[in-house]
């Protein structure tokens, strides 16, 4: 409701009467609210009235041309101001434009002293204005620091062309900017660096008083153009604090001075230039002093190449990731670099936390001394080890957290760092990467004391990096595992050491899904790998659990309904159904509750379909199927309603394809329904395909190709021929992003074998040859991926006929050996093994 | 809304300036350009600006964001114009001049008349925004950027007939507001 909102109605109402009609229904109106009745009275006369402004476009003409290339800025003062007295000050002459007002040199008497006078512009100041406007420069003009310009008085003045506010401020002499005054004079490096740390003085000084400058850069730090060798005590930063005082002051400001906020924007830092202007602290000034910084050392702007348009730049600015040192600038020492990258990181977070820590980083470069940007001996150890290890460096930082935190677990943490070292493969990430990433490790190391809770997180996330990175590095499967299971060792040692805030307790419960997850995969592996996720994934759901009573939201109930939905498919694997059945029912509540209190939330519906499967999942397993059946049909209603709510949304139409398909699994096997089983796997097929037309992303080619390989292969039981059109356009799909993805191989194969039975021989031979051939293509480390899933295709592929086909042997081979790793864990397990035994002809 | 807060504006303003110049300038003489179509050509340019689905969501990343903050710019260069002509006139209006040398072409005195006008409705709009923000967020949309009922209906997320009667409600209340302003009477009227 707005404050127009009843005269806007009792305007329809009006408007929808007779002409005639309406007098009336202002004169009954003006007896009850007189004056509401004159408003709209006027109002009426005013909406029959044509031809007003607001009825033409606005045009532009080609005299407008010339005027829009003047410069905005109309001068504020039309007289001169010369002679002129203005507060205690006499007007000697003008000295030019700053990016603010008009600057004079003027003359106290007492003391005799020169000043620098500004007249500011902005619209003229009215008395309460001027006396806010006075107050705030008195406090500015506490502000006592040799190498900050002193703020000498304030205050408004009445003169024929209105009120003017001026402010009085230490006079520098030929002011120079600093960029400037060292290029020119050629300062060597170390000289440069010296004047820039007392900037970073004055900037401190202020600092610990309360004020941030907020318009730091070149032109409002000056140096005395014949400063000499005293030039570190004359170099000044001048309009502290002014930018705000402008700003809060004056409306027009934006307005008149758009073109020279280029100039200011570029120096400030990326939350500064989106205009968060009430939540900047002193790293939004370490930002911009590093810019500073940047430019005294280098003559050129951190970020801006060539002639880039600048709004395009400023863009790219926004939208960059953490900064390497080493791609920040080549020319530079490594250390100076670091603390460069340091300042000009464009998280908050990850810059120097205040300008005394990179005042006293500086110094230890100057002195020589390791800096903190890029730490000493151990650190440099660890780099060098980094450069090749991705994600263990991540992992180190993590553990060198937890040392400078004093926490036990380091000692262990550390040592298996270095086992890991000794077998870790490199992974193939790329340069730039791996040095952003060293980056981010190491000023999370050095934040420890002020950011515990930086710590947990970065401890649980470096911790899981590693894990993938050591998963990545061995091909034996029962390795693999012996990683997965000492990660969740870990996590459980972690979560006991673990702050209790919400940040780290969410990487955790991530950290735990993954785990979980990673020993979910596969349907016969070893039963204590299984128990091992299972026991993570329960580890995720009490953690949820015990986060969303504390915060309730909806990121909490998200990452509750995931780790419950992950749980309970774990639960199904190892028959666990009494707990599964409850985090199945606890699931299905918390959605339902979730959705009844966002009716219009395509999520909510979303997540409540997702809650419903595994409820139809473990159902169907268990063995009570028309439950399940039940809640599957349930899950497709829904997902059908929000397809029709939330036309636009690509995420229905795959919860639509997975609800047909668990139909479709259930009733396939149920006597005398395949026909139906079937018909709903055909809709789960077509929907898959919809959806990946839609929203062409990895995770729909995934869940495409699984459905159409699965609807395929039962296609060809009853009609071979329907199946094998059926495969063409599933393979057409699955080949169009190449067949070097084994899973994707897999999916394509199974397809092509259930065409088999329809082909003539020709298309067989064809079929098969392909097989062979994209197979053969497919590097042996890539083949390990699969594990033991390609073992039903490889029975298929034997049966075929591809059983001596070389170019099927490595598939074989390996899949044999995953089958035999494992083939003593389970009975399914052997059973597969055995038969694979059977058919693959097994050289070694 | 786009505010003078927001340095990122200044920029747009500065560029559409730029685009507004550049345009002009290839204008045949006592030929006019809507200011609309300006904005239109402003939006592709600034639109193209790459886009990454992994952004912080840059505030121009927004379209909608993006159209408003271009019409307000376009605002912004109407009203510095209209301020300017305005001034420029000034003189003429004093009491201290001969009848005979008020006597301007016809169609001069319209546009100085409009330009009177103009910076009447945009105190008018300053009014609006500050007691009814989404109906003045309407006119700007309509006026300064040139959106039908349909697409302003779209970019607020409001139905088509909400904005129509909103925007007749606001074409009626800035005429009020600008009526009870100095009329533009008290300027030398043709007879």
């Amino acid at each position: 409701m707005t404050p127009l909102d009843q005269l806007a109605e009792l305007f329809d109402q009006a408007l929808a009467l007779p002409p005639d009609q309406r007098g009336r229904f202002i004169s009954e109106l003006t007896e009850r609210q007189p004056v509401l009745a004159t408003q709209l009275g006027e109002l009426l006369a005013a909406d029959g009235a044509g031809d007003a402004v607001l009825d033409h476009p606005p045009e532009l003409n080609k005299d407008d041309a010339e005027e829009l290339s003047k410069p905005r800025r109309e001068a504020t003062v039309s007289t001169s101001l010369e002679n002129v007295v203005i507060g205690s000050f006499r007007v000697l002459r003008r000295l030019g434009d700053g990016s603010m007002a008009e600057v004079y040199e003027a003359e106290q008497s007492a003391p005799r002293r020169r000043v620098a006078l500004k007249i500011l512009r902005f619209d003229q100041a009215n008395s309460s204005t001027a006396q806010r406007f006075a107050s705030e420069a008195e406090t500015l003009a506490r502000l006592d620091h040799v190498n900050i310009a002193r703020i000498l008085g304030a205050g408004v003045h009445e003169s024929s062309d209105g009120a003017l506010s001026w402010l009085a401020m230490e006079l520098v002499a030929d002011p120079t900017p600093i960029t400037d005054y060292c290029h020119r004079n050629r300062l060597d490096r170390d000289d440069r660096i010296r004047m820039f740390l007392s900037v970073c003085d004055a900037v401190h000084h202020a600092h610990r008083r309360g004020f941030l400058h907020r318009d730091l850069k070149p032109a409002n730090v000056v140096v005395p153009a014949a400063a000499g060798a005293d030039a570190n005590k004359l170099v000044k930063v001048i309009d502290f604090g002014i930018a705000r005082l402008l700003s809060k002051n004056g409306s027009e400001l934006a307005r008149t001075q758009a073109g020279e906020l280029i100039g200011t924007v570029l120096y400030m830092s990326p939350e500064q230039a989106r205009g968060d202007h009430d939540t900047l602290d002193v790293r939004s000034e370490v930002y911009s002093l590093g810019v500073l910084l940047f430019e005294m050392l280098l003559a050129r702007h951190p970020h801006l190449h060539g002639d880039e348009a600048m709004l395009t730049a400023l863009t790219k600015i926004q939208r960059a990731g953490p900064i390497a040192p080493a791609t920040l600038a080549a020319e530079l020492p490594d250390d100076l670099s670091a603390i460069l990258a340091r300042t000009l990181q464009p998280d908050p977070e990850l810059r120097y936390d205040g300008v005394l820590a990179l005042r006293d980083d500086l110094r230890r470069f100057l002195n020589h001394e390791p800096v903190h940007a890029s730490p000493p001996t151990t650190w440099h150890r660890i780099r060098l080890f980094a450069r090749r290890r991705t994600a263990l460096c991540a992992w180190l930082a993590a553990a060198g957290i937890l040392l400078a935190t004093g926490l036990l677990t380091i000692v262990s943490l550390y040592l298996r760092a270095e086992e890991a070292a000794i077998d870790y493969r490199a992974a193939q990430a790329d340069a730039a990467r791996k040095a952003a990433n060293l980056e981010i490790a190491q000023v999370h190391l050095r934040k420890v004391q002020q950011r515990l809770v930086d710590v947990g997180r970065s401890a649980t996330t470096g911790l899981l990096q590693a894990s993938n990175a050591r998963l990545a590095s061995t091909k034996n499967l029962l390795e693999q595992r012996a990683i997965v299971k000492a990660t969740f060792d870990d996590l459980e040692q972690l979560r006991t050491t673990l702050l209790e805030d919400p940040s780290s307790q969410v990487a955790l419960i991530e950290a735990y899904l993954e785990v979980g997850v990673m020993h979910g995969t596969e349907w016969f592996a070893p039963r204590e790998d299984v128990q091992t996720g299972y026991r993570a994934l329960q580890r995720a759901v009490e953690l949820a659990r015990r986060l969303w009573a504390l915060q309730p939201n909806d990121a909490s109930e998200t990452l509750l309904l995931k780790a419950l939905a992950q749980y309970v498919q774990s639960a199904r694997k190892i028959d666990d159904l009494e707990n599964g059945n409850a985090a199945a029912d606890e699931g299905v509540a918390v959605a339902r509750a979730r959705l009844a209190a966002h009716a219009n939330s395509a999520d909510a519906i979303g997540d409540l379909v997702v809650a419903l499967w595994a409820r139809s999942d473990l159902q169907v397993g268990s063995g009570d199927g028309a439950q399940g059946a039940n809640d599957a049909k349930t899950a497709l209603d829904l997902a059908i309603q929000g397809r029709e709510r939330f036309p636009a949304s690509t995420r229905f139409p795959a919860l639509i394809g997975w609800s047909h398909f668990r139909l479709g699994i259930w009733w396939i096997y149920q006597p005398g329904r395949f026909d139906d089983g079937l018909a709903q796997l055909t809709l789960a097929g077509d929907f898959a395909l919809l959806a990946y037309a839609a929203d062409p992303t990895r995770k729909r080619r995934q869940s495409l190709r699984t459905q159409l390989a699965l609807e395929v292969e039962h296609r060809t039981k009853i009609d071979p021929s329907a199946a094998m059109q059926r495969a063409q356009v599933g393979m057409q799909a699955i080949a169009q992003h190449g067949l070097k993805d084994p899973w994707a191989l897999l999916s394509w194969t199974r397809m092509a074998i259930a065409s088999l039975a329809a082909a003539t021989s020709e298309q067989r031979q064809q079929l098969l040859t392909s097989i062979e051939a994209y197979w053969s293509q497919i590097p042996d480390q890539r083949l390990l991926e699969l594990g033991t899933a390609a073992a039903h295709s490889v029975l298929d592929l034997c049966a075929a006929g591809l059983a001596e086909r070389p170019g099927m042997q490595p598939l074989f081979r390996t899949t044999l050996q995953a089958a035999a790793l494992i083939a003593e864990s389970s009975d399914i397990a052997r059973t597969r093994y055995q038969e694979l035994l059977a058919v693959v002809p097994n050289n070694r | 809304m786009a505010t003078s807060d927001d340095p990122r504006f200044a920029l747009l303003y500065d560029e559409l300036r730029r685009i507004a110049r550049q345009k002009l300038s290839e204008l045949p003489a006592g030929q006019t350009l809507q200011a609309t179509a300006l904005v239109h050509e402003a939006w592709l340019r600034l639109a193209s600006v790459p886009d990454e689905p992994e952004g912080d969501g840059s505030r121009f990343a927004d379209p909608q964001h993006l159209r408003a903050a271009t019409a307000q710019a376009m605002r912004w260069i109407l009203v510095d114009r209209a301020r300017r002509r305005n001034a420029q006139k000034r003189p003429r209006q004093r009491a201290d001049l001969e009848p005979d040398q008020i006597a301007a072409p016809a169609t001069d005195r319209g546009a100085e008349h409009e330009h009177a006008a103009f910076l009447r409705l945009d105190q008018a709009l300053q009014e609006l925004e500050q007691q009814d923000a989404r109906r003045a967020r309407i006119v700007l949309l309509r006026y300064f950027a040139g959106l039908s009922v349909e697409q302003t209906a779209e970019a607020m997320a409001l139905s088509p007939a909400t904005v129509k009667r909103d925007w007749q409600f606001a074409r009626a209340w800035l005429l009020r507001a600008m009526g009870s302003e100095p009329s533009p009477s008290k300027l030398p009227e043709e007879s």
